[in-house]
């Protein structure tokens, strides 16, 4: 199994802050894979990674789809720069035959509404993925869509597109689990595997210690 | 803003570049002069009298401002408007290459200045023969003959150094850059409705419908059926008016120039609804006499690279080597270790804010910084001094010095004492930037006077009225009366409440800015 994500600098640091935690995350829980950025031709590298694959520049939701079509010959977890790992999840891809695994947006705590539930009751923050065809198809969709349509939730729409053409066969894991976005800044995201710092969460993740400060580190 | 409909070419392309060729032939013969770049100051207002209805309300106004000495760029039926009413326009704007359009010519009236686009129908050259005609040259699509586009026809069949004049889809909104050429920025506008008056026509004036303010000639009329909603009022409009409309409203958003409109339309609706800093109505009393007053003033920006710059902090950081990220990043996790030595342990800056310091410091390079606040360290090292960094914090000493990077760090003592120090051992005059991240004192403040130079630089962490105490926004206002010539910068609308970094940074002079050719205006 390898580990993606996409992270680009757009005069916005944030992202990188966010995939700073991220990886000393998935350092922490799965320490033996290979974490691999995808990214533009000019982003930096983020600290801790393993391998960084570059695309020309584009628009963002699109070039993410596309490296996720690209991520070929391995199973594949990828992962939004806002999620933390609390746990080893490698085991979700073994046993199971699926060309990919979706978190459903399940939350109690975090009722979405019927509008997001009937257009797209996956969130792509975490995404156990085997087969690049289906991004391919995801791709195919999101193009195919005015421009006027591409706002930054397209991506999830376009997902749940394919998914309900049945071409593929989609496993779908509770996102209490997989794909948990804190009620608050004190939620101890008990069960949770895989905490997603969705939307302001992002703000209550980085204003926490980081753990990476706990080592010594010389300037 | 959008702009709403497509815009389409009134004369094909081939057609427009024969019509520029006779120009030019005709402006060789006649020894017609070209349009050339007059120094712009604040110091003088140009009145543009553009066709729509509502000059018929205003234009007692203009003849009063003409009167006071304020020349008249004028256009299409505005010209023989005001002259039928004893107002002679100093200048004719003309850029139509619509052969009926030259009828607004006929005949030409006497003391008023032609300034005419190469593109203009050839029946315009004999009605101008023997008056006073300048030529310029407007921007339009490639030549499809030669498949050249403009510029390049442009210097290939005039003389060198010819302006192509951007002006927009119409004659009016052409008359903002045309006047900027001729030296003008303060601009009085009248006539610039982009909508059908509410009471239409004006029979006597030979005005039918409300679109213009008296006699025009078309040869079809662009249908009235669309409308467009301001201040709670609905504008009837056209295609071609609506997108003048928001042409209008970025051209005073996002260039140098001070404007008020007079008369009610829908253009100037708009205006008072976009509420830039440097446009009103004439009806917005306050605002239109502080802008009347406003002047010009430039800071140096490193070049824009990406299109969407909404503040100086975007365009600060659009010029950072996007490598600091990771390394800030390293920076600011190596810092927080430092807070186990904390005595008194506080917040430190963000990323956003450590980015923003390593782009001033990358920008104006500055060879000597002074710091109040250095806590665990996190904008000392952000920040980058060719000769030395001062830092010191009242209540820590979580930071060795560190020579490689020129940091002098002072613990356990106060801005007022490092800043005494500081002119001890002759530092007067030569510190190039301050940085702020703890109280000041009036007594700092008479040090930082000494300590600074007119272009030093301050930034102020916390200015926000209630992070940090607001001591951000203390500072900038204890120090403000001591930088007359800097800009106050608010914090980063980019990065909304993770950065409450300001500054107070130094003007450059027109010179300094025509000198750098990468410095961009900023209106202040």
């Amino acid at each position: 199994m390898r580990i993606g994500f996409f992270c680009v600098f757009r005069r916005d640091p944030q992202p990188y802050a966010l995939a700073d935690r991220m990886i000393a995350s998935v350092r922490a829980t799965m320490p033996a894979y290979t974490i691999t950025q995808l990214t533009d031709l000019t982003s930096p590298p983020c600290d801790g990674i393993d391998d960084l694959r570059r695309l020309p520049p584009g628009p963002m939701l699109e070039r993410r789809i596309e490296h996720y079509s690209l991520c070929t010959a391995a199973d594949w977890l990828l992962l939004d720069t806002d999620v933390e790992l609390r746990a080893d999840v490698s085991s979700v891809f073994p046993p199971h035959p699926f060309d990919v695994a979706l978190a459903d947006r399940n939350w109690p705590h975090l009722p979405q509404g019927d509008a997001v539930m009937h257009t797209m009751p996956f969130n792509t923050g975490v995404v156990f993925s085997r087969n690049p065809a289906f991004w391919l198809d995801v791709l195919a969709v999101w193009r195919a869509y005015p421009p006027e349509a591409r706002d930054w939730m397209s991506e999830q729409r376009a997902v749940y597109h394919v998914v309900r053409t049945g071409r593929y066969l989609v496993q779908i894991l509770p996102g209490q689990i997989y794909n948990y976005p804190p009620a608050s800044p004190e939620d101890s995201c008990i069960g949770a595997k895989i905490v997603h710092h969705k939307g302001p969460r992002k703000d209550w993740w980085l204003a926490r210690p980081s753990p990476q400060a706990q080592l010594t580190v010389t300037t | 803003m959008k702009i709403p409909y497509p815009l389409t070419a009134a004369v094909a392309p081939a057609e427009r570049y024969a019509q520029m060729k006779l120009a030019l032939a005709i402006a060789a013969d006649r020894h017609y002069g070209r349009l050339a770049a007059t120094p712009i100051t604040d110091d003088r207002t140009m009145l543009i009298a553009c066709y729509g209805p509502s000059l018929l309300t205003t234009w007692e106004t203009l003849r009063d401002q003409h009167a006071a000495g304020a020349p008249i760029l004028s256009m299409s039926g505005a010209t023989r408007f005001l002259a039928d009413r004893g107002i002679i326009a100093d200048y004719h704007l003309d850029m139509d290459p619509r052969a009926y359009k030259s009828r607004h010519l006929d005949p030409p009236i006497p003391g008023v200045h032609y300034l005419m686009a190469s593109c203009c129908p050839p029946a315009t050259w004999d009605l101008l023969r023997g008056e006073r005609v300048t030529l310029w040259h407007t921007q339009q699509a490639d030549d499809p003959t030669e498949s050249l586009t403009v510029d390049s026809w442009v210097a290939k069949y005039d003389a060198p150094g010819q302006f192509i004049v951007h002006g927009g889809s119409t004659i009016g909104l052409t008359a903002l850059h045309i006047a900027g050429l001729l030296g003008y920025r303060h601009l009085e506008i009248h006539g610039m409705d982009g909508s059908f008056a509410a009471v239409a026509a004006d029979p006597a004036n030979g005005s039918t419908d409300g679109r213009h303010a008296g006699i025009h000639f078309a040869k079809k009329l662009q249908p009235s059926d669309k409308t467009w909603d301001a201040e709670g009022r609905t504008y009837r409009t056209s295609n071609i008016m609506a997108n003048a409309v928001a042409e209008t409203i970025n051209t005073v958003s996002h260039f140098p120039i001070f404007t008020v409109f007079h008369g009610d339309g829908l253009t100037q609706a708009l205006i008072r609804e976009a509420n830039v800093p440097n446009a009103c109505t004439a009806n917005q009393t306050e605002k239109a006499d502080r802008i009347r007053r406003a002047t010009v003033r430039v800071l140096a920006l490193p070049p824009l690279r990406q299109k969407r710059i909404a503040s100086y902090w975007d365009a600060m950081i659009d010029a950072v080597d996007p490598s600091a990220v990771p390394e800030l990043l390293r920076l600011l996790r190596v810092a927080q270790s430092r807070r186990a030595l904390a005595k008194f342990n506080t917040g430190s800056i963000s990323i956003e804010t450590a980015l923003q310091l390593r782009a001033l410091s990358t920008f104006h390079r500055p060879v000597i910084i002074a710091e109040v606040g250095t806590f665990i360290g996190s904008s000392t090292y952000a920040l980058r001094a060719a000769s030395a960094l001062y830092t010191c914090d009242v209540s820590n000493d979580c930071l060795p010095a560190d020579p490689a990077n020129h940091i002098i760090p002072h613990p356990y003592t106060t801005a007022t004492v490092m800043f005494e120090r500081m002119l001890a051992v002759g530092l007067h005059g030569q510190v190039d930037l301050f940085f702020f991240d703890g109280r000041l004192s009036p007594a700092d403040a008479a040090l930082i006077e000494r300590l600074g130079h007119p272009r030093s630089i301050f930034a102020f962490d916390d200015c926000h009225p209630t992070i940090g105490g607001g001591k951000g926004l203390a500072n900038l206002r204890l120090l403000q009366p001591l930088a007359r010539d800097h800009a106050p910068i608010p914090p980063s609308p980019t990065f909304a409440n993770r950065s409450t970094l300001g500054a107070l940074v130094p003007f450059v002079t027109a010179d300094a800015a025509a000198e750098q050719p990468q410095e961009q205006l900023q209106c202040a």
